[in-house]
């Protein structure tokens, strides 16, 4: 442990910490751009240079470690280093180094996308030269390189700070991307023909602390300053990637990760970011409908929970007539709220949680495709089996329930006949989802669903880590979390109910005792590790 | 100096040559710079096709080879002229006048900077510092280094290359 004074701040430095990295710990603000936790240090920018007392020249406190010096060459008696960021010679650095990167620099920062979270914007403010000296014409170079499918790149905006190439080296192991070219003609680029096209390659954007390198699906959408930023969780796998949700207007325009070293650290793949561009033209509805012939007929509301609870009473179903196939898309208090009503319309809990499984990687995707498998486990409710084919659940039963899964759409070309006979072969059948899927085309009563951002919810991913996802966006009024249209069945049956989040996330916890004092409103952004669970052995 | 780069990965001798350097470093990868020399002076560049081929010879990213190729002026990506006129373009030499004699050879070749004569046999480009600032304007073609060269030195220089 190393002792720094750092302009009349004394500040300890661990062994192989930079002296930017103890800066940044406790709270000095040192200027940079090419510096970034999870990647190799570089000393790229030298947007970080400070003075160190001693030195010939200025350093850059991004690469400066600390040696610890013997007791008689302690400076004052007493440090190890002594560092000033705050100096006229390190300001008058930090403004010449400003003034070289906006020397070719663009300032098209009207239309640039990175304009509002861009480094080179707020530094400009911060630490660069009211006026520039350069009074030559700038030099030009590529603009709008399609770097892969979904990355786009300005080379004129570019500070060659590395991090998109040292991300694609050193996170994703492709090596899609180098420096080519040399001095002020340095360019980033792939080899002829490459591609940045690894499943993570939406992170080289958000890396960039300029608009060098923008999100094509994102461009030209919005203006940064006008998003509202929500908290939640990326469903698309069992890791559930905290991310941070951008909306405007209603519509969620951009999912970034957020950062979580218990969860998924500062990245997220390609395909969770992409939840926004599926999301577009799906076919949602606002009311419960009856389906007649694959065409919906919508219906007042509390009529639909009548008939529908009719229905089940008229029928008098037993469990073993009822097949209900449920989802690892459900929140906690959604799969609390079913184990009440099961018990309610089938005096027993019945029903499978889907597993639905597939591509991996030894970075952040998981095998399992559902964010809330794990939750479902922790409740005690039973996953099916990988090879476990969803018509052989549905085979002789004489109703149906089918909670946020899509088996007919997702079902591939050799089952779907099987599943098509299997379904159509059944009484009643109920889909709840948060569009109008290919299975709720077959159904013959559909409720309408609140989808994954459009509600409040509780997950648990493959570690046990509990996160809390917000509402990002307002569902369309009339559809709501399972939890509500659960209590709605249960208020036209009679009967007594939790209503919101809250109530049934106290629900939740009387099955997850260890959640105890915990409040639902006070869950930590970056979630609550549960314990192991106990498996069940014999 | 012009061979075809098929030709030269086919070859026995040249394939000896590269594992022959691939063992003189400790990492393999320490190769590069030396295999880029083979075959820019077998070949005359080093285009995509080779770059691949070391990348893949050495573990590189071919990426990264590429950068390579294209930050040092002595290796070029596409097949150049029999001659290769490097006029430095760094400060000491403009100042000694390298920019009017740069003006002169394009106008006597009639090219600009990049650009090849029709008959390919000149191939004319800027690059930095040749070293010998306090000789200035300095050029070089191929690899013979002409120091405070005027626009008639160059006309006489060209008059004596077949």
């Amino acid at each position: 442990m190393a002792l720094i004074l750092v302009d009349g701040k004394e500040i300890a430095v661990k062994q192989g910490e930079t002296v930017l990295q103890a800066c940044m710990r406790e709270g000095i603000e040192i200027p940079y751009f090419c510096y970034h936790p999870s990647l190799s240090i570089v000393g790229q920018c030298r947007m970080c240079l400070v003075k160190v007392e001693g030195a010939p020249k200025l350093l850059t406190a991004c690469t400066t470690t600390v040696p610890e010096l013997p007791r008689e060459k302690k400076l004052d008696g007493r440090y190890d280093m002594k560092v000033s960021v705050a100096c006229d010679e390190a300001r008058e650095a930090q403004r010449g180094i400003m003034e070289f990167l906006l020397a070719n620099h663009p300032l098209d920062c009207p239309v640039c996308d990175q304009a509002g979270e861009c480094r080179l914007q707020e530094y400009s403010y911060d630490y660069g030269a009211p006026r520039s000296e350069f009074v030559f014409e700038k030099l030009h170079a590529p603009k709008r390189v399609v770097l892969g499918p979904h990355i786009i790149y300005d080379a004129e905006r570019c500070i060659k700070c590395t991090r998109c190439v040292r991300f694609c080296q050193e996170i994703t192991k492709t090596s899609e991307l180098s420096l080519v070219e040399r001095g002020a003609d340095t360019i980033v680029g792939t080899f002829e023909g490459g591609s940045l096209d690894n499943p993570y390659s939406v992170c080289t954007a958000d890396l960039c602390p300029v608009g060098a390198l923008t999100y094509r699906e994102f461009r030209f959408r919005e203006r940064v300053w006008f998003l509202q930023a929500h908290n939640s969780v990326c469903p698309e796998c069992s890791r559930n990637c905290s991310v941070r949700v951008d909306s405007y207007k209603g519509e969620v325009l951009r999912i970034v990760p957020r950062y979580n070293p218990s969860v998924n650290g500062y990245y997220m793949c390609d395909h969770g970011r992409l939840i926004t561009e599926r999301m577009r033209g799906l076919e949602t509805r606002e009311l419960p409908s009856l389906i007649r012939d694959g065409k919906p007929s919508p219906m007042n509301e509390k009529d639909f929970y009548a008939r529908l609870v009719a229905l089940f009473s008229e029928k008098k179903y037993r469990p073993g007539d009822v097949a209900v196939i449920l989802s690892g898309r459900m929140s906690l208090e959604e799969m609390a709220a079913y184990k009440r009503l099961s018990k309610e319309l089938f005096g027993a809990v019945i029903g499978d949680v889907l597993l639905r499984s597939g591509e991996s990687d030894d970075l952040l995707v998981r095998d399992e495709k559902r964010p809330n498998l794990e939750g479902a486990r922790k409740l005690g409710l039973p996953v099916s089996g990988k090879d476990e084919a969803v018509s052989s659940l549905i085979g002789g039963k004489k109703a149906l329930l089918i909670i946020r899964e899509d088996p007919v759409g997702e079902a591939p070309q050799e089952e779907r006949e099987r599943l098509d006979t299997a379904i159509g072969s059944v009484e009643t059948v109920v889909v709840m989802d948060d569009h109008l899927t290919a299975t709720a085309a077959r159904a013959h009563y559909f409720v309408p669903l609140a989808g994954w951002f459009e509600m409040e919810g509780t997950t648990v991913n493959f570690k046990g880590q509990l996160q809390k996802t917000t509402r990002c966006v307002a569902p369309p009024e009339g559809r709501k979390p399972f939890h509500d249209v659960t209590a709605e069945f249960l208020k036209a049956a009679g009967k007594e109910a939790p209503s919101g989040f809250r109530e049934w996330f106290e629900e939740v916890k009387k099955e997850i005792p260890v959640l105890g004092l915990v409040k639902a409103g006070e869950i930590p952004l970056k979630g609550i590790p549960l314990p192991e669970r106990k498996e069940k052995h014999g | 100096m012009s061979r075809d780069i098929r030709e030269l990965l086919a070859d026995k001798e040249f394939q000896r040559k590269m594992e022959k350097l691939a063992g003189l470093y400790p990492e393999e990868r320490s190769a590069l710079l030396a295999a880029l020399h083979l075959c820019e002076s077998e070949t005359g560049c080093c285009g995509e096709e080779f770059q691949e081929y070391i990348a893949g010879k050495l573990g590189i990213p071919r990426a990264s080879v590429k950068g390579v190729v294209t930050f040092y002026e002595m290796f070029h990506e596409k097949p150049r002229g029999k001659y290769l006129v490097q006029v430095c373009r760094t400060l000491p030499c403009m100042l000694a006048g390298a920019e009017i004699l740069l003006d002169h050879i394009c106008g006597k070749l009639g090219i600009r900077p990049g650009g090849t004569t029709k008959d390919g046999k000149f191939t004319l480009v800027t690059v930095e510092c040749l070293a010998c600032c306090d000789r200035g304007p300095s050029l070089m073609i191929n690899d013979t280094l002409y120091t405070g060269i005027t626009p008639e030195g160059f006309d006489k220089v060209i008059k004596e290359l077949d």
